[in-house]
């Protein structure tokens, strides 16, 4: 398991981030460091208060993410995905710099190495296995091409995240984009949380500071053509109604209200379920979720790679076929 | 909406992890001696517990039980009523239930002997448990909110305890923590997480030794029996420092609470609002609010009320389902959710905004809206509700026809059909097909402005709710907006506290008017 120390900014200097705070951090990393292509993986933490929680797990998956799969893997994922979409998908292509809006074209054969086609205003590009990972499923979907399709990108890692990560690792999260986790919950507290508070990694020098959207790198809070990392949607939209093409790695519920309203929905992803006890919603949602671990096969209500929750947040899991 | 620290949230988490939770029993022999000579009573009466006489006379006592039970009162708090109550009831008895009399007399010759008892022993047991340093950091939660001002009163006469909050249920949900919080009754009482996610270094829980409660707690998750990852998702019960004196052998009963007398409540209300004949009659369901009001609101499948959301805030966005004050569906009303209506200037708050909007034509407007809904009305009297389904369906209606929207169509709260095809059927079956294009006109000008003003209520007390102190809203269990637009009008956000289980059918002008109205 990989182990990151954050501090945060308490009154008087950075203090290192609380045991539960930790934790939060450790179960997103637990989770997709642990991902299994046939089953998904299902954890419920009962919470005195679920504020921070769900950008902590955000931020543990996209740290588990980049510290566990290779990035080759990652790309011949996304490639295998990319291969599977109608002629004609609008997609986002990352190239020398630029955001180049681009329509699948097919698959072809070149070289004895099979290729994605991507069209766009007088040009084709051909992708290999290895740079699906610069292409990318757009925010919006679009029809039709503007006159112009490409945006000049300019991203730089910042302190922060080269030294959480190295250089390297630092780069490609700033160019390749991909959905790592999506919350479903309240937008409002969630952006004062990702965006607004300072938190810091000690460097040999001192402090590196940054905030928890410079992993997480929420689509919404970033600019058009920011490469993303997660996606938050509020528990009422109707874009929780999954209608887009890319599947996240890990659905975070931030609250009860939301797992009751959208368990039916994403159920390829691994799930965290983050009930907070004192929210109205709080007896019906258990009870739906235990509901659904009784219906578990009894061999799988049990992860053994799990980290020991602590004592005060009540925690059960399951994995079940993903589907 | 506020959002917490990290340091506010990092209290919450060491309450959860460190609280000590402990149990306390008080005696008090004379009130002890009211309560059994209560029950025996009620257990002899048999059958005849159903009658009127004993289910009003029985109200009274088991209010006066229950308000002992669930706030440190003086014990001979509202003796002296309950005993004037009960003489003036004794006649009555001795004429139509003589066998029962001398248990009637029991019970008068307790409550006669608690007028005279001084001392009030949950307090006594509050201040022993506490130190001088406790003061400024201790809460007292109580079971309903309408008794927080009688103990106020009473903590209000001692200079020491002044400074200690009397909370609700409703209060534990924020991150306001306590050093000691004391809660009278048992634990069943309160919602898991007065417990389980506590907002205190020390719960007290406190109540009388003869009340029952064995702490009986499911885990929160199911879990199997030889897992490896085995909290027990109740911590603090680990920790229960039982100072109690159980076992003992004491005849131990369960703490009922008091039920709300809805057909009385109903009656209230019915007589604090507006009979107006000529408009329609709906079907409808009674709410209990905080602060003491009620409300009527619509019950069909069609109504929708505007609610404030405070749990999972709003989205700067136009979507109206993703908004922090949106319109629900009545039946997802639960007690716990605030409902927006207006507490000035009486009934709809859309309606005298959008005339606003509408200008000078406003008038003329809702008059012709008025026209083809009153011939409508007028065919559905002359015929039956099917006769008219099946005649609109021959005018080209759609699928949407049916009794229920039908009936929907003609009330005030509709704008118009939302199929086109249901709306000229309509006019075409009053004979107004002619004027099609001018109706159209003039639902669309009336939805525009509705939307607008809508928009415009939304974005107003979003703002101020913007501003506003959670941790008071749940204290009050209400949030007042003042909306500048309207004159005098204002509108208040109430909590619901309870909801009628039944529906009864009644003037469209008795619905969403908020009045004073208490029925234990």
């Amino acid at each position: 398991m990989i182990s990151i120390n954050l501090f945060y900014k308490s009154s008087t200097s950075w203090t290192l981030l609380p045991a539960w705070a930790r934790f939060f951090i450790d179960v997103g990393i637990a989770v997709v460091t642990h991902e299994n292509i046939s089953k998904r993986a299902l954890v419920g933490l009962a919470l005195p208060a679920r504020a921070y929680a769900a950008p902590l797990v955000a931020f543990g998956v996209t740290m588990g993410k980049f510290a566990s799969s290779s990035r080759d893997m990652e790309a011949a994922r996304r490639f295998q995905q990319l291969c599977e979409l109608k002629s004609n998908t609008p997609l986002l292509y990352r190239r020398n710099g630029k955001l180049i809006k681009v329509f699948f074209d097919g698959l072809e054969e070149m070289d004895g190495e099979m290729k994605l086609c991507l069209s766009t205003k007088g040009e084709r590009y051909w992708i290999t296995s290895r740079q699906a990972l610069q292409v990318e499923f757009p925010a919006k979907e679009f029809s039709m091409l503007p006159t112009r399709p490409s945006q000049r990108v300019r991203d730089r890692p910042s302190q922060f995240l080269v030294s959480l990560f190295g250089i390297q690792t630092a780069r490609a999260i700033v160019s390749q984009s991909s959905l790592d986790s999506l919350t479903i919950g309240s937008l409002y507290q969630l952006k004062e949380e990702i965006q607004d508070w300072p938190i810091a990694v000690r460097t040999e020098t001192g402090f590196a500071s940054g905030f928890l959207q410079e992993v997480t790198r929420v689509r919404r809070f970033s600019k058009r053509t920011q490469a993303y990392r997660s996606e938050i949607y509020h528990v009422y939209s109707k874009e929780c109604e999954n209608t887009g093409q890319e599947i996240p790695a890990v659905v975070i519920f931030d609250g009860g209200a939301g797992f009751s309203k959208w368990r039916d929905s994403w159920r390829q992803s691994d799930w965290v379920i983050l009930f907070d006890q004192t929210e109205t919603e709080f007896d019906v949602a258990v009870q739906a979720f235990n509901d659904e671990y009784i219906k578990s096969p009894v061999g799988d209500r049990e992860l053994s790679w799990f980290l020991a929750p602590p004592a005060y947040i009540p925690t059960s899991m399951y994995q079940e076929a993903r589907q | 909406m506020k959002t917490f620290s990290i340091d506010e949230i990092n209290k919450l988490y060491q309450f959860a992890k460190d609280c000590r939770i402990y149990k306390h029993l008080v005696h008090q022999a004379a009130f002890r001696g009211f309560c059994t000579a209560m029950r025996d009573l009620e257990n002899s009466l048999g059958e005849q517990v159903e009658d009127p006489y004993w289910q009003g006379l029985l109200r009274e006592l088991k209010h006066f039980r229950f308000i002992h039970y669930a706030a440190p009162v003086p014990i001979n708090y509202r003796a002296d009523e309950l005993l004037r109550f009960l003489e003036d009831q004794k006649k009555d008895c001795q004429l139509f239930f003589p066998s029962f009399f001398p248990r009637l007399q029991g019970v008068i010759d307790h409550v006669s002997d608690l007028v005279a008892v001084p001392g009030n022993p949950l307090l006594e047991k509050i201040l022993e448990l506490m130190t001088p340093v406790d003061f400024l950091k201790t809460a007292i939660l109580l079971k309903e909110a309408y008794l927080i001002p009688v103990v106020d009163e009473v903590l209000g006469s001692l200079l020491t305890l002044k400074q200690v909050e009397l909370v609700n249920r409703h209060q534990l949900r924020g991150v306001q923590g306590y050093q000691k919080l004391f809660v009278i009754g048992p634990h069943y009482w309160f919602p898991d997480y007065s417990f389980r996610a506590p907002r205190a270094e020390e719960v007290h829980y406190i109540r009388y030794s003869w009340i029952a409660d064995t702490w009986e707690v499911q885990p929160v998750f199911i879990r199997p029996s030889h897992s490896r990852n085995t909290n027990e998702g109740i911590p603090s019960l680990a920790r229960v420092g039982d100072t109690a004196r159980e076992g003992t052998g004491e005849d131990q009963e369960q703490a009922e609470i008091p039920e709300i007398n809805w057909q009385r409540l109903s009656t209230k209300v019915m007589r604090a609002t507006p009979d107006d004949r000529a408009q329609e009659i709906v079907p409808s369901r009674l709410y209990l609010l905080a602060s003491n009001h009620a409300v009527f609101l619509e019950a069909s499948e069609h109504a929708r009320v505007l609610a404030l959301d405070l749990e999972t805030g709003g989205e700067d966005d136009d979507e109206e389902e993703t908004q922090q004050i949106r319109r629900i569906p009545v039946a997802k009303l639960q007690p716990g959710i605030f409902l927006l209506l207006r507490t000035e200037g009486g009934g709809d708050y859309i309606v005298p905004i959008a005339d606003k909007i509408l200008g000078e034509d406003a008038a003329q407007l809702r008059q012709a809206q008025e026209q083809w809904k009153t011939r409508l009305r007028r065919e559905v009297e002359k015929k039956e509700l099917l006769d008219v389904c099946i005649a609109l369906l021959d005018l080209g209606g759609s699928k949407h026809v049916s009794e229920i929207n039908l009936r929907y169509w003609m009330s005030s709260k509709c704008i118009r059909p939302q199929d086109d095809r249901d709306f000229r059927a309509i006019l075409k079956l009053v004979g107004l097909a002619d004027k099609e294009a001018f109706y159209c006109d003039v639902t669309d000008r009336i939805e525009s402005a509705h939307r607008r003003a809508g928009f415009y209520i939304r974005k107003l007390l979003i703002r101020q709710v913007a501003t506003a102190d959670l941790h008071e809203i749940h204290k009050k269990g209400y949030m007042e907006f003042e909306l500048p637009g309207l004159d005098g009008g204002s509108l208040t956000a109430f909590r619901i506290e309870g909801i009628s289980p039944t529906i009864t059918s009644l003037s469209a002008s008795r619905i969403g008017r908020p009045v004073p109205a208490r029925e234990y």
